[in-house]
């Protein structure tokens, strides 16, 4: 029998609360303030989560271009959500779906950290300095009303307010328990000097920050404790080092559900964090002499500890951003060879994970990418099965003299491939859209989740048809059996035709993409599929075909027929534009099965 | 031309816009479909110039065909919503 870690974590933290409820009624109201604080930042990041149904995310896509903007862009946000770790959470989910880049995850994750420093500022010189609480009431009695409107946008505005109000709550609790603590216990007897403060401090802000999961509340509770004069300020120091290594917790409990990337963010967020706490330690005391240099620059009384505790949190991670930065593509390096991209496996989903179906926008990029994944392996069995080399095949300058020279028989199971390759991804797209569409996602993405699924589901019922039609086009073409190899040559040159168009298709600049151009095809097939229909009842007559073989030919004619049909209606829900109007002008125009039939 | 299904989608369209399920389509948009279709049009007839196996010019005599089926159509639409 093994216990881990986490089994004893939970009874250790209640059993010390409960003694320390016991002891000291000010403990209660320290630990309530503690939890209302963090339960705000719950709401906070809830409400921020209802605005992500695009806004966020086309940020973040304009926002990591390079590096410094994506610096800029973890600065920003993390100042505005005040929450480091909801950006570290959506970085590391963009990073999963492909979004965003390696070196631009580690970009937004540097300046997160220098972001989230403005969390003490505001505490420090906003909250320690005026009657908080006065401000919570409102917020919270706002935010309830909003809370329960029905509108996505309202509800979020309303967690938001309602998330400041237990913030500012909870903060005024740990205020008002550190103010009477005072009274009873002096906490600074406990207080250590030299090295060994400096270390055990740090350990102790790391500790409190893995638990509580939020830096924030580390630095919350520090500064009220250092107000309250019940931490001497060079333990104070420590601790906030230590709530900077501590607070990287939260982005490896996010990469564990992520792929490799997401578990490379979340290392590198660790290095950065224990370097930037590592170089902070050996220059204490010059760093102390800059905050003091700063403070008195800026106006700050020598003997208000708590802002200079702020001005010391954002020096010391701006330190680590300007010693980092320089060695980030190194730091890259190094991560990746720690973590290796995993062998490509083709039947395993590659994009397809926990970690993106947090937001709208991974969502719906990722089920995309993880859609043409799937095309990707249909393709090849397609053109295996029809004894072709896909390489070959999309280099040809004639299409049909490579499929009547192609006759040797590309040995594979095709029942066996499509199980590992196309069941199992298909079957992991199918489980995928249905937990997404579970969620609270805005309409569009809904619809186009749906329209995802379905394609693929086209593009399985196109390889299936493939498997049909193998037997006879290999049986027939290995060896020349006069007619019938001409009618199966016929029709693998026009399946291998459709797959080159599409693939052509694919490489058009978007901009200047129309799905329209795929009508044609859809035209070219259905008059193809009639003329050779004719033709065999022609055959048939002649005597150049038995009856017996035409029956089967006219079965596997249907197969390829369904084939380029699955697969052409495939790529015209693959490729709608993404401008929404310019996508309806095209389903307006859009040829259907009927009109198909009747333009020649 | 196939312009009782066109019309029938339109329909369709507006329904679903008065229900506030789709994006307003603006005489621009169809613009674009236009243009595009007659880039496609234009590099079909160079194309088709440009061939000698007839099996091949005849299939893409078909797509032009199409295309400007497509090109009639998009002009339909254009009066419509104009």
């Amino acid at each position: 029998m093994t216990f881990s870690t986490k089994t004893f974590i939970l009874p250790v933290i209640i059993l010390l609360l409960i003694s320390g409820f016991w002891v000291s009624t000010e403990f209660q109201e320290i630990a309530a303030g503690v939890a209302i604080f963090l339960f705000g930042m719950l709401m906070l990041e809830d409400g921020f989560r209802l605005f992500s149904g695009g806004f966020l995310e086309r940020i973040l896509e304009r926002a990591t271009r390079s590096v410094p903007r994506s610096l800029a862009f973890g600065v920003v946000t993390t100042t505005i959500m005040q929450s480091s770790s909801l950006v570290s959470v959506i970085t590391i989910s963009f990073l999963s779906a492909g979004l965003i880049s390696l070196l631009a995850g580690i970009g937004i994750i540097f300046g997160a950290n220098l972001g989230t420093t403005t969390g003490a500022w505001l505490v420090a010189g906003f909250g320690m300095k005026v009657n908080i609480s006065a401000y919570a009431m409102p917020l919270l009695a706002l935010g309830v009303v909003f809370v329960f409107q029905k509108s996505k946008y309202l509800k979020g505005t309303g967690y938001v307010l309602a998330g400041l109000g237990f913030l500012f709550l909870g903060i005024h609790y740990m205020k008002e328990g550190f103010e009477t603590f005072k009274d009873t216990i002096d906490l600074t007897q406990f207080a250590l000097g030299g090295l060994l403060g400096l270390i055990v401090y740090t350990l102790i802000g790391t500790l409190a920050t893995v638990v509580m999961q939020s830096s924030h509340a580390t630095m919350v509770l520090t500064i009220s404790a250092l107000a309250a004069g019940q931490i001497t300020y060079d333990n104070a120091l420590a601790l906030a080092i230590g709530a900077n290594v501590g607070t990287t917790i939260t982005a490896i409990i996010g990469s564990l559900t992520a792929n490799y990337q997401g578990k490379r963010l979340a290392l590198a967020h660790l290095a950065f964090n224990i370097a930037t706490a590592a170089v902070a330690l050996a220059l204490i005391s010059p760093l102390r002499d800059v905050v003091d240099l700063i403070s008195s620059w800026v106006g700050i009384a020598p003997d208000d500890f708590t802002l200079k505790l702020a001005v010391f949190h954002t020096v010391f991670n701006a330190l680590g951003i300007a010693l980092m930065l320089p060695l980030m593509r190194r730091l890259i390096a190094v991560i990746e060879r720690i973590i290796h991209e995993p062998k490509r496996d083709l039947s395993q989903p590659k994009f397809l994970s926990e970690a993106v179906d947090e937001f709208p926008a991974t969502i719906e990029i990722a089920m995309q990418k993880e859609v043409l994944h799937l095309y990707d392996n249909a393709v090849e069995l397609i053109t295996h099965g029809l004894n072709l080399h896909r390489h070959e095949l999309f280099e040809a300058k004639d299409i049909e003299a490579l499929v009547k020279t192609s006759r040797s028989e590309v040995e594979f199971d095709i029942d066996e491939r499509y199980e590992q390759r196309i069941k199992t991804l298909y079957s992991a797209i199918v489980e995928f859209a249905t937990r997404a569409t579970g969620r609270e996602l805005p309409p569009d993405v809904v619809a186009r989740v749906y329209q995802l699924r379905d394609v693929s589901e086209r593009i399985v019922r196109a390889v299936k048809a493939t498997k049909h039609l193998r037997r006879n086009a290999t049986r027939y073409t290995q060896t020349q059996h006069g007619a019938t190899t001409d009618l199966y040559n016929g029709l693998r040159t026009q399946i291998a035709r459709i797959l080159v168009e599409i693939n052509q298709f694919e490489a058009i600049d978007p901009e200047e993409r129309s799905r329209l151009r795929l009508d044609e095809e859809l035209v070219v097939i259905d008059t193809e599929y009639h003329k050779t229909n004719s033709m065999i009842e022609t055959m048939i007559r002649e005597e150049r075909v038995t009856a017996s073989v035409a029956t089967s030919f006219l079965n596997d004619s249907n197969y390829a027929y369904k084939i380029m049909r699955e697969l052409l209606e495939a790529a015209r829900d693959y490729y709608t534009d993404r401008d929404d109007a310019l996508s309806e002008v095209e389903q307006i125009l859009a040829m259907e099965e009927d009109d198909t039939k009747t333009v020649t | 031309m196939g312009l009782s299904k066109t019309a029938e989608k339109l329909d369709e369209y507006y329904a679903r816009m008065e229900a506030g399920k789709a994006t307003k389509i603006k005489p621009g948009h169809v613009e674009k479909a236009i243009t595009k279709l007659e880039s496609r049009e234009r590099d079909l007839l160079i194309e088709i110039e440009g061939t000698r196996k007839t099996s091949k010019k005849e299939r893409l005599e078909q797509k032009l065909a199409t295309t400007r089926d497509l090109i009639s159509r998009a002009k339909w639409l254009m009066k419509e919503i104009g």
